[in-house]
């Protein structure tokens, strides 16, 4: 148990080397995990509180059963409070323990993650299509694209940005950049509009000719190393997850990772 | 010998591209040498034509005393070095490439040979006497010069052949050649047909290397011809014709004549003559309430200053009013405004649609799209065949229509040109009774999740069923192109599952697709894109040549001729190899089968997607509708004399009369109730396609409570192609 906290410290940036001791102490009060998504038109309920409806956000404790009230064959995501990974849970499980202890960090950005999970503006149908972007924190000044291309064919695409307020509502008009070229050697130009400045942003990259190709996503510029480091290190946390071919599992990793942009966001 | 006929193929396709070898024109007495030698890496012109005459020095499979044995044999290697280097630009013609091509066809060579044919279809076609390289000679033998630009604007209408099928037949004897140029070797083909007693049969011949729906107006053409007459050119004329849906409409778009007139015609009168702008009187194909709008993006303005772009609309209807007759109301012509707001409005409309004020948004461009169009709409009109141009393909304009004039609009089928309207229509509703239905497919774990596809899997088959068809349902983990190729015909294809569209670059330079070659394939830019021309094309000609040397090593070895896939992969290789994205230009669209999560490169060939080339080299012609319930494959990329590519392009190619579509994603929970709200429409009330759909449109776009939502959910669904 002592190595695997102190694996689980050394893989993550934000932990503090005051706060192991900590690490050492969960209690039976840590919850197992947030949910993060439920099938559509499905129903579960708590054995703890039959009466009431898991939502997204509940917080689950060991020990606890769940069940779905409806469509028994339905899956309900979860994001693990200890590791941060998007997990399914089925019907009639047995709520599983908290696992390896947590970091005070990590606890922190995992509440924070926690409190924003209900917003609406989180959600986000699975669609036919493999997504083309992706969600990221990027210095202010750096190449952002790398970040969020994920598949792109090359081409001249224009690419706008809105700024999105601490709800992630869009709080204003589109500024568009200048047109952004996708190539096998890279993107050009490679660097942001300056007059986009710290906070979380939407951006929309469409393809010249086919609108269709490209996608939107969140991109959170910021001055600070460290929350760039934190959520990066949450992607890659939430990487197989988003590969899970599950399809509540993948919208719950999108949801997780957006709600921690908003979290991370100044 | 295959390693000489990759160095030859890969020749000629220097040979053939004028844009690389045009631009580099003040740098070299003769842009071919230059070209040529960049291709080769050869040391000069000379090795070029060395490689090339000792690879035509294998001996031909023709009958002794055959006629066209000289000239396919050496006549032309003694004539290669004139071919190849030393001739003044205008004086190859069509001839000499075309028969480069059939001498390649009948050693086999076919990728060579496609290549050949392509420069003969390019340097000269009958129909347009079409030429290039500043000064060109055509069939009739006038010559006239043109500049860069215009090379483009007189560029033939492509010809797309079964290139391994034509090589047999050529080399069987079933189809004569006598040496003079395409037309007359397109001509044999039709000859040959001609000879087959049914009109089946004829299909038949003509299937063997055409694609379906060239095949049919041939068969026709000939079937309705005096019996015992010979064949005329016209026919062949009249089939591609048909064809020319297909890309056509490109052609003319830039044209520069004819923009002229319509510009003109925009700026000076509201009432514009169309003779010569179609082959053939749009309005006498229109049924009563029926009405075609060609769009247009032409140049205004006389000096380069005062040069700009805009958007015209082409409205041709016609009235009943005189009785039977047809009454000419006259083509409108109405301006749209400027092309690159319209450009821009059209892009941003995507990302637009899904911000609260989506309704707005979509009224906005409605507004400016659709309302001049529809202000010149006679009254009692009811469809609208709609041929886009430039970058207004991908606007929803069945929405756009619905957004104007409320939900009971025209219906708005998409066609590639004027040329898709048939008057009578081409055929009645199929009567077979099978429909097939893909859907629920295991893509196995990555990044495609599982679709929820069952509701909408299970909704479809009922409607089917209760309408009388009989649904093959393929689901699960063992749904391969294989399997599902297999499955086909069928009235109705449905397929339930991930779409990916990725647009061809603005350089392509395609060969092949399986054993269909795309013989203008090395069409690379618009006339007035000339940093694209300047680009030149994307695939590296030595990294082919290294390529397909592989692949000639390996047939050395095994004894056996590459196959298309084996061809068609080089080539990808190639361009991986040198600018990674270029294509084949049919394949921009796929299809997720089972496994697909195996697969790295989806647009690569392979079983576990199915794509735009495959469903292009199908049979469709028994097939009525295909609905592909899917992410984004209503798109298409508009290139220069390539149409409507991708999914639109490859089931009017494969013969099927109409395809269903989605512009933007489709979700599991949106599919389900829509699609069965379509069919409902389609096969219970029997609406036609186009109106079925605006049906579901029209129900999709409130909630049960009758509130409005979001265009998103429903604007982006279109029909596209001839119908019913």
């Amino acid at each position: 148990m002592r190595v695997a906290a102190v694996l689980a410290c050394a893989s993550l940036s934000w932990c503090l080397s005051g706060e192991v001791q900590r690490a050492q102490q969960a209690t039976q009060a840590d919850p197992y995990g947030y949910v993060v998504g439920i099938s559509a038109g499905s129903q579960w309920r708590l054995a703890s509180a039959p009466t009431d409806s898991i939502k997204i956000g509940t917080v689950l404790k060991p020990g606890d059963r769940v069940t779905a009230a409806t469509e028994p064959a339905a899956t309900l995501s979860v994001m693990e409070y200890a590791t941060g990974r998007v997990v399914s849970l089925k019907s009639g499980q047995l709520v599983p323990s908290a696992g390896a202890p947590r970091q005070s960090g990590w606890a922190r950005l995992s509440e924070a993650i926690a409190r924003r999970l209900s917003n609406e503006r989180l959600s986000e149908g699975v669609v036919r299509a493999r997504p083309r972007l992706t969600d990221a924190a990027r210095l202010i000044g750096s190449n952002p694209w790398s970040s969020v291309v994920v598949d792109l064919p090359a081409g001249s695409y224009r690419a706008r940005f809105r700024r999105l307020d601490r709800e992630g509502t869009p709080a204003g008009d589109w500024v568009t950049s200048s047109d952004l070229t996708v190539a096998a050697s890279g993107f050009t130009p490679a660097t942001l509009p300056t007059d986009l400045g710290p906070g979380l942003w939407q951006v929309s990259i469409r393809h010249r000719d086919s609108p269709s190709v490209g996608g939107e996503a969140w991109l959170l510029l910021t001055k600070d190393g460290d929350t760039v480091r934190q959520f990066n290190e949450l992607s890659q946390i939430l990487a197989g997850s988003a590969d899970s071919g599950d399809p509540e599992v993948v919208q719950g990793t999108l949801r997780v990772r957006r709600a921690a942009l908003l979290a991370l966001a100044p | 010998m295959a390693a000489r006929e990759v160095i030859l193929g890969t020749m000629v396709a220097a040979l053939i591209c004028p844009s690389v070898g045009g631009r580099q024109n003040n740098q070299s007495a003769n842009p071919r040498d230059h070209a040529l030698a960049a291709a080769l890496g050869a040391r000069d012109a000379a090795q070029a034509v060395r490689l090339a005459t000792e690879a035509l020095s294998a001996p031909l499979s023709l009958p002794a005393g055959h006629p066209a044995s000289d000239v396919l044999g050496p006549s032309l290697r003694s004539r290669l070095p004139v071919l190849l280097s030393n001739t003044p630009p205008g004086a190859i013609s069509s001839a000499h490439l075309n028969n480069l091509g059939v001498a390649l066809a009948l050693r086999g060579w076919t990728d060579s040979a496609a290549v050949a044919f392509s420069g003969a279809m390019l340097v000269a076609d009958p129909r347009t006497a079409g030429m290039r390289w500043g000064s060109a000679v055509d069939p009739g033998g006038a010559s006239r010069s043109v500049q860069n630009s215009q090379y483009f604007s007189s560029t033939p209408n492509p010809v797309v052949v079964n290139i391994e099928n034509l090589s047999r037949l050529l080399k069987s004897g079933s189809v004569q050649y006598g040496g003079r140029g395409p037309y007359e070797f397109f001509n044999g083909l039709l000859e040959t047909a001609e000879k087959r007693a049914t009109p089946d049969e004829r299909l038949r011949a003509m299937a063997e290397v055409f694609p379906p729906i060239v095949s049919r107006s041939l068969s026709d053409a000939l079937t309705a011809a005096t019996p015992g007459a010979p064949a005329t050119p016209w026919a062949f004329d009249r089939a591609y014709r048909s064809f020319a849906q297909y890309k056509g409409k490109y052609l003319r778009s830039l044209d520069s004549r004819r923009a002229r007139r319509i510009a003109a015609a925009a700026s000076q009168s509201d009432q514009w003559d169309d003779r010569g702008l179609y082959g053939f009187d749009p309005a006498s194909r229109l049924q009563p309430g029926e009405v075609f709008v060609d769009l247009y993006v032409v140049d205004l303005g006389d000096t380069l200053a005062s040069l700009r772009r805009e958007y015209v609309a082409v409205i041709v209807s016609r009235t009943t009013a005189g009785g039977p007759q047809v009454q000419r109301a006259g083509p409108q012509v109405v301006s749209l405004g400027r092309a690159a707001a319209l450009d821009d409005a059209v892009l941003d409309l995507r990302s637009d649609l899904e911000s609260p004020k989506g309704r707005e948004v979509l009224a906005a461009l409605a507004a400016r799209l659709w309302g001049p169009v529809a202000a010149h709409l006679p009254p009692g009109t009811r469809r609208v065949w709609l041929s886009p141009d430039g970058r207004l393909g991908p606007a929803p304009w069945q929405a756009l229509a619905m957004s104007v004039s409320g939900p009971s609009a025209v219906t708005v089928s998409i066609v590639d040109s004027g040329e898709t309207i048939r008057e009578p229509r081409s055929r009645a509703v199929t009567r077979s009774a099978k429909a097939l239905l893909v859907g629920n497919l295991d893509y196995g774990a990555g990044k495609l999740p599982a679709l929820k596809t069952t509701d909408e899997m299970k909704g479809v088959e009922e409607v089917l069923r209760s309408s009388g068809l009989q649904g093959t349902v393929l689901t699960g983990a063992s749904v391969d192109r294989s399997r599902l190729l297999a499955a086909l015909p069928a009235r109705i294809i449905h397929f339930a599952t991930h779409g990916e569209f990725r647009p061809a670059p603005t350089a392509v330079t395609g060969l092949s697709v399986g054993a269909w070659v795309v013989l203008d394939a090395d069409l690379r830019a618009t006339a007035t894109d000339d940093a694209a021309m300047r680009r030149g094309p994307t695939l590296d000609p030595a990294a082919l040549q290294r390529q397909l040397a592989i692949l000639g090593e390996e047939a050395k070895r095994t004894g056996k001729s590459p196959t298309p896939d084996q061809v068609r992969a080089a080539i990808e290789q190639a361009q991986a190899g040198s600018r990674r994205q270029a294509l084949t230009p049919l394949v921009q669209g796929v299809l997720a089968l089972s496994g697909a999560n195996a697969v790295v490169d989806q647009f690569a060939p392979g079983s576990a997607y199915l794509s735009d080339a495959d469903l292009a080299a199908a049979d469709l012609s028994a097939t009525d509708l295909v609905v592909l319930s899917a992410c984004d494959l209503g798109s298409s990329s508009q290139r220069a004399f390539q149409g409507l590519m991708s999914m639109q392009g490859a089931v009017v190619l494969a013969g099927a009369r109409g395809l269903v579509a989605s512009l933007w994603p489709v979700s599991d929970a949106d599919a389900a109730p829509f699609m069965r709200e379509f069919y409902r429409n389609l096969l219970t009330r029997r609406l036609p396609p186009a109106e079925a759909l605006r049906e579901a449109q029209r129900a999709a776009s409130v909630d049960a409570a009758g509130h409005p939502r979001s265009p998103f959910l429903w604007a982006g669904w279109m029909f596209f192609g001839e119908g019913w």
